[in-house]
């Protein structure tokens, strides 16, 4: 089966690469699209030729999309972002993200609605950056009234928000004591911050801090030296909340609903809404976005009776996180989720057919094959990349991802399950706790073991 | 070279040309939609009102410190408070350009 979708991600990616790279006006490439799209109508029913002008228009709209997320509105919030004239503002909006805390300041993104400069008041959007030394106790969906300057951010590229302001007296945080956010990604916070007492709770600090990292993408407290040891034997990768994750979420919550007899048809929009809302919890970033529309392209599939394909399913998260925001094309988040997936979906079965490991016997050393051939994949897709951004090659990573990621897995569900048994079966906390420390601490072990084997890593 | 079939083509070309009008009203929606004018909130929010701020609220203005903050805290009891920010500048250390720099963060009342 041909995997179109993916040539139209390719196609698509060219065309933002393009834009990135040349100066490209909109409404002239806008006027070739349309021409484009026009030409595909008259000839839908020609065969080549309509194959390529399609082509031709998916690069198109790939360069467009990319070219109308630099386009920032008249009324935006960057507008208002001055390198002489330092006006001080007050801003009108709400606290559009989870805040985060540490070390007696607050920091948060902020969905500006109003902006206020000695007489002139105007309407404006866009979210702005801030540090707060003044206020701890803040809440995602608080409407507030901000007084300062505004800053360019430091990362205006990567980042989403277009303005960064420092907030350090009191008074210049108003609560207006009323709440706009949405009441889905309120409970997504309240879940995580409920999850993160849990494991602060009941377990030892580092045991926590690991737990938070893998499941719910808090990767503040992890201890420099864990992390270095994870990056020198290329295991590092377990910290961020993926594909894995969201089938364990899919398998908990399918099992739950199906222990509730819930209808069938019934049960597949109950997990979608669980994959979506883990989604929130674990921050929304790539890896877990492109997790979230795979599972629930699979689900549709079985919702529909319908052949499905891990192919199909990547190229539509790929043009998903795309055409939302085309800059993702150049994070690395992106590049190495979606290269060590496409590596598996790719390369993994010619691998397979090449080293002809179906002929052997014993099912125990195919298992071991089969999974060493699957962690040679996902190296070789993501090698260059890290040895690009990181400048560091772990060959050991094959080996280690074969007892390291088992043990991952096995992280992953206690800790879920130590989540859940604190709330309904409080009497099993304790196992929980136990199986959880050990886990966590074999799971160093082996990392630390893997990174001090000679030739383990070699950084460039 | 796509195989695709008539129905598929179809199906595909609504979507581009659905998306394709998308990017065009986004684009027009950001370059020509003017920022309108609201109702303005009280201009008063967020300042810190020198007649009863105490001296480390006025700390945290930028440019008072230490020192300053209990100048302005003297010359408040002295002269029963602040008819208007502007009598800042009789107190010892506030020079024009200072007060330029903290007016805005500031209201007598």
């Amino acid at each position: 089966m041909k995997n179109v979708l993916g040539y139209f991600v390719i196609l698509f990616c060219m065309g933002i690469i393009c834009v990135y790279l040349f100066k490209v006006s909109f409404p002239v490439f806008y006027i070739i699209a349309l021409i484009l799209a026009l030409s595909c109508v008259l000839l839908i029913n020609k065969g080549l030729s309509f194959e390529v002008t399609l082509c031709a228009l998916i690069f198109t709209l790939g360069a467009l999309c990319l070219k109308n997320s630099y386009t920032t509105p008249r009324s935006g919030i960057s507008q208002y972002v001055r390198y002489k004239n330092d006006a001080v503002y007050a801003i009108k909006g709400f606290i559009n993200s989870r805040p985060v805390f540490k070390e007696g300041s607050v920091s948060f993104a902020f969905r500006a609605e109003e902006i206020q400069s000695g007489d002139n008041g105007h309407k404006t959007c866009g979210d702005i950056l801030v540090y707060s030394k003044a206020q701890n106790k803040l809440f995602y969906g608080e409407e507030l009234i901000l007084f300062g300057r505004l800053q360019k951010p430091f990362r205006l590229f990567k980042g989403k928000a277009q303005a960064l302001m420092r907030i350090k007296n009191s008074s210049a945080l108003v609560k207006l004591n009323t709440n706009k956010g949405s009441v889905f990604k309120k409970l997504a916070f309240y879940l995580k911050d409920s999850t993160e007492s849990i494991f602060k709770r009941c377990l030892s600090p580092l045991a926590a801090n690991i737990n938070n990292a893998m499941i719910l993408g808090e990767k503040k407290g992890i201890p420099r030296v864990v992390y270095d040891s994870m990056v020198k034997s290329g295991t590092v990768h377990i910290m961020v909340v993926s594909g894995f994750h969201v089938g364990v979420i899919a398998f908990i919550s399918g099992i739950s609903f199906k222990i509730l007899r819930i209808p069938r048809k019934i049960r597949y929009f109950g997990v979608m809404f669980c994959l979506v809302l883990y989604c929130f919890i674990a921050n929304a970033s790539t890896p877990v976005v492109r997790s979230t529309v795979m599972g629930a392209f699979l689900i549709i599939g079985c919702f529909l009776q319908r052949e499905t394909s891990l192919k199909d399913s990547l190229s539509l998260a790929a043009l998903f996180i795309l055409v939302v925001n085309p800059r993702d094309l150049f994070s690395v988040s992106f590049q190495l989720s979606f290269a060590s997936v496409a590596a598996i979906a790719y390369l993994y079965p010619c691998l397979k057919a090449l080293s002809k490991v179906e002929k052997l016997r014993i099912g125990f050393l195919r298992g071991i094959a089969n999974g060493l051939l699957v962690s040679f994949s996902a190296w070789l897709g993501t090698v260059g990349l890290i040895a690009y951004y990181f400048k560091i090659i772990s060959p050991v990573a094959i080996l280690a991802n074969l007892f390291i990621i088992p043990l991952a897995s096995l992280l992953i569900l206690s800790g879920l399950s130590l989540a859940i048994a604190s709330v309904f079966l409080p009497v099993l906390l304790e196992a929980f706790i136990s199986f959880n420390e050990l886990v966590v601490f074999l799971l160093l072990r082996l990392s630390s073991f893997f990174s001090e084997i000679p030739f383990a890593y070699r950084y460039l | 070279m796509l195989d695709l079939t008539n129905d598929e083509r179809r199906v595909v070309i609504f979507i581009l040309l659905i998306y394709l009008l998308g990017l065009g009203i986004n684009f027009a929606c950001k370059h020509f939609t003017p920022g309108e004018r609201p109702g303005r909130f009280n201009q008063s929010l967020g300042k810190i009102n020198i007649n009863t701020a105490d001296k480390k609220l006025l700390m945290s203005i930028s440019g008072i410190g230490d020192r300053l903050s209990q100048r302005i805290i003297d010359f408040r009891e002295l002269n029963k408070g602040f008819k208007s920010p502007e009598e800042l500048k009789g107190i010892k250390g506030i020079t024009e350009a200072k007060f330029d720099k903290i007016k805005d963060y500031i209201m007598a009342q």
